[in-house]
């Protein structure tokens, strides 16, 4: 193999060395040499490959001898064993897939009384299936056995503090299911010397990902569990994307790649920069942006137009300043040595076409160096400040000053774009100011005028002006602000609530305190009392009963959003009173309400309370849920809306519910 | 070329008789253990890698191997070659795969013998007294004895302790 890449050099350096002068003779040997290469290359790429079958030959024996030392009837089927991979890769799976087909028989297949218990024949079957798809090679292992209980490993994460109770409560089930590859992770409830030991998937995990492969898991409780592993044909060459910044070319892996985006005069994008940190608006979305030339550490080069590589890594997304995008290449990926192994912003290295070396780009080194992927992963952040952490999340925000407020906040879900306007933009309506944007009115609200009534206003005199714009339903405010400062991702510790007008309260966001924006305020100020005249249905009314202004403030700004009517309430004797004044559709109750448990049975007590859903809301999973139709995360606002609407659409069906809505 | 890299004891420690495969850096003359030599070549192009230690000069294509270039100036806390002028490549074996040394000029092999060997003079400098194993007396200059190894490795940490 290396005396083909070798060949393949030599042949290329020929081309090079042919396309510079024109001489017929040479010019027809070269090519035959292409040819020749080309062939002989295949040949023995063609060689290196071997049917996947050989691992599987080992197989059925060690799926006999694991079922019979557990009591286990498992049948094995296999499908595609001709299917044909790279030797190396051959032997890379060998170790994972044997991991895998031990758990089946374990953890998957059932024994025979239980299977039979629950109607199913009392052998389990265990089919692996291998088979080309797009330049991969997919391998399934599927089993007819018990399935994963997504309940059930999120409660094991949490026992073994592998993970926060807030995330848990935000994992959708997919995410969930991942949580088996976290590092000590093991569901087994008993230790056997088959499995169960804690130490399995996360290998899986990492030596399939070593050879540039995924594991994918789909299951279904109670009826199978497949695990799809995505395997490249071969080690040695994998598609990249060619760039350049400074006098150096890179490669960057095809499969980090999502879209190239090319700025220059005539585009209306640009990069922008809150707070030093660069962005692109990409349809709607900020996309955080690094530069190659500061990760590489080279001057930047001053250019007309930009090109951005939009790369993934891990489940984010990034953008990737190079100076400019070549093409596509297949490459010969070659590792680099101990020397260089320290620099986690390489993957390694290839020869180009000229003979020179090309540095491969790994792109989450890249994000993590640049910053603009967080540097600590979710399992080496949880465990040691596991109980500080309850009642806080991470959170997005968008951070602010204007006038004498230095250091603003609101959350990013709820801002909708970030906007710029010269002041020629500024028109008046009936005394207000507005702007036309997007074929419609903006109001603009002077962010000054809203929390320090009379203070001289000074955001709408800047040029340009920074708009924060919200929106609700169709309708879009515009705050102006004096800057825009940055967007931080951070725990919210309340330290302080407020009283100011416009304020919620104050929080400590990147070692700094920081106000919180209400933003019912300021909606009011442009709409009047826009909850009354928004064009978004109204969708029932909800008792929010939290002790903590701040919270209410934050969940009563998204549940107005959505539409809904809400009433607050700080203690159970004004929960009681707002639930007698008038009907209440649904009730979200802090489960750390000092007496939520007699709230609960009060208003159960109440004639026709015993159908209003009641929706608990937590910061911890130690909260009982007595009497509580849900429970939900008090900082996970989607769920939490989630939930309400579920509930509010369930309860709404019977007539008596109908009436009270009409009444109202 | 077939033969692979073994460290055997006379390697460690100085031998009786020992060829040696020597070079110039900055005016010093360094001598290597003739049987660590892969090749010597001329000037390669060097692919510099960005945000590496400063003493890795870059990667060079060595017939589709990837070799780390190591700059013996840098290494030994010298001053940068001048510009114009073209370094060598002395490529050795080390357990990690071949590598590369940037050293001014490539001189002769020689044979010496273990009787001319002295232990380093305590006032070199650290940079220099962690590389070198010994110096031997030849009868015009003296020969500074290069440990490969260590040579390779980052600067900065392994000290020159245990050698005496």
């Amino acid at each position: 193999m290396n005396l083909v890449g070798e060949l393949v050099l030599a042949r290329n350096q020929v081309l090079q060395f042919n396309s510079q002068r024109e001489d017929v003779a040479l010019n027809a040997t070269s090519q035959r040499l292409n040819l020749i290469t080309t062939e002989l290359q295949e040949g023995v790429m063609k060689t290196r490959m071997q049917p996947i079958g050989l691992v599987w030959n080992k197989l059925p024996r060690l799926v006999r001898d694991v079922s019979h030392s557990l009591g286990r009837q498992v049948q094995l089927e296999m499908d595609g064993a001709d299917t044909e991979l790279d030797k190396t890769i051959i032997e890379a799976i060998k170790d994972p897939l044997t991991h895998l087909v031990r758990n089946a028989c374990d953890h998957g297949i059932e024994s025979p009384e239980e299977r039979v218990r629950q109607g199913k024949p009392a052998h389990g079957t265990l089919h692996l299936r291998a088979y080309h798809e797009g330049g991969q090679v997919n391998i399934e292992i599927s089993d007819d056995g018990a399935g994963m209980d997504v309940e059930r490993l999120k409660q094991k994460a949490v026992e073994k503090g592998l993970c926060t109770v807030d995330r848990i409560s935000r994992l959708n089930d997919r995410e969930a299911l991942n949580l088996i590859f976290l590092p000590g992770f093991s569901t087994a409830k008993e230790v056997t010397n088959v499995s169960g030991r804690g130490v399995g998937m996360d290998v899986v995990k990492s030596n399939i990902e070593r050879i540039g492969g995924a594991v994918d898991i789909a299951t279904q409780p109670g009826e199978w569990t497949t695990v799809k592993l995505k395997i490249p044909l071969t080690l040695a060459i994998i598609p990249g994307l060619v760039v350049a910044s400074g006098h150096g070319r890179f490669v960057i892996p095809q499969v980090s790649l999502l879209e190239l985006i090319r700025l220059d005069a005539s585009s209306t994008g640009k990069i922008e920069h809150v707070h030093g940190t660069p962005v692109y608006r990409r349809r709607g979305n900020l996309l955080p942006i690094a530069f190659l030339s500061d990760i590489l550490g080279h001057p930047a080069t001053a250019a007309e137009t930009v090109n951005i590589v939009v790369l993934q890594a891990e489940d984010r997304q990034f953008g990737l300043v190079v100076d400019s995008v070549n093409d596509t290449q297949e490459i010969v990926v070659k590792p680099l040595g101990k020397q260089l192994k320290g620099l986690a912003i390489y993957a390694g290295a290839t020869i180009m076409g000229d003979g020179r070396v090309a540095l491969i780009l790994d792109v989450l080194g890249i994000g993590r160096q640049s910053g603009v992927l967080a540097t600590q992963r979710e399992t080496e952040r949880v465990g040691t400040q596991r109980a500080a952490q309850v009642g806080q999340e991470q959170q997005r925000l968008l951070l602010f000053r204007t006038g004498a407020f230095e250091r603003l906040a609101v959350p990013l879900s709820l801002v909708s774009r970030l906007e710029e306007f010269t002041q020629g933009a500024i028109e008046y309506a009936g005394n207000h100011p507005v702007i036309q944007y997007r074929g419609g009115i903006l109001p603009l609200i002077p962010l000054d005028s809203v929390l320090a009534p009379g203070a001289p206003d000074t955001s709408l005199t800047n040029d340009p002006i920074q708009v924060v714009v919200f929106q609700d339903g169709d309708r879009s405010v515009g705050v102006a602000v004096d800057r825009i400062l940055d967007i931080i991702e951070d725990s919210v510790t309340v330290r302080k609530q407020s009283d100011r007008p416009g304020l919620l309260g104050a929080a400590v966001i990147g070692k700094q305190v920081t106000d919180f924006v209400d933003l019912k305020t300021v909606f009011t100020a442009a709409f009047g009392d826009w909850r009354q005249t928004s064009s978004q249905p109204r969708r029932g009314s909800v008792l929010l009963a939290e002790a903590s202004t701040f919270v209410r403030g934050l969940l009563r700004i998204e549940l107005e959003l959505a539409g809904y009517h809400v009433s607050e309430a700080a203690d159970t004797a004004q929960a009681m009173r707002a639930m007698d004044q008038g009907s209440i559709d649904l009730v979200l109750a802090a489960s750390n309400l000092p007496d939520a448990t007699q709230l609960v049975e009060a208003i159960r007590r109440r004639p026709g309370g015993g159908t209003v859903p009641m929706v608990a809301l937590t910061t911890d999973s130690a909260s009982t849920l007595d009497g509580f139709d849900d429970c939900q995360s008090k900082f996970d606002r989607t769920s939490v809306l989630r939930s309400i609407e579920r509930l509010a659409t369930a309860v709404n069906e019977p007539a008596q519910r109908e009436l009270n809505m009409e009444a109202r | 070329m077939t033969e692979t890299f073994k460290r055997d004891p006379a390697t460690t420690a100085i031998p009786g008789t020992a060829q040696y495969c020597t070079f110039l850096v900055a005016g010093l003359y360094f001598g290597i253990d003739v049987r660590r030599v892969q090749e010597v070549l001329r000037s390669q192009d060097v692919t510099p890698v960005p945000q590496a230690p400063a003493v890795i000069a870059g990667l060079i294509n060595l017939r589709g191997q990837i070799v780390p270039a190591v700059d013996m100036r840098r290494r030994l806390g010298l001053a940068d070659r001048p510009a114009q002028t073209q370094s060598m490549n002395m490529v050795i074996r080390s357990e990690e795969g071949a590598a590369s040394l940037l050293v001014d000029e490539i001189g002769d092999v020689l044979d010496v013998d273990g009787a001319a060997f002295e232990p380093i003079p305590d006032n070199l400098a650290p940079e220099q007294r962690e590389l070198i194993r010994g110096v031997c007396k030849l009868r015009d200059r003296l020969l500074l004895v290069l440990d490969a190894e260590r040579a390779l490795e980052p600067a900065g940490t392994q000290t020159g302790a245990g050698i005496a």
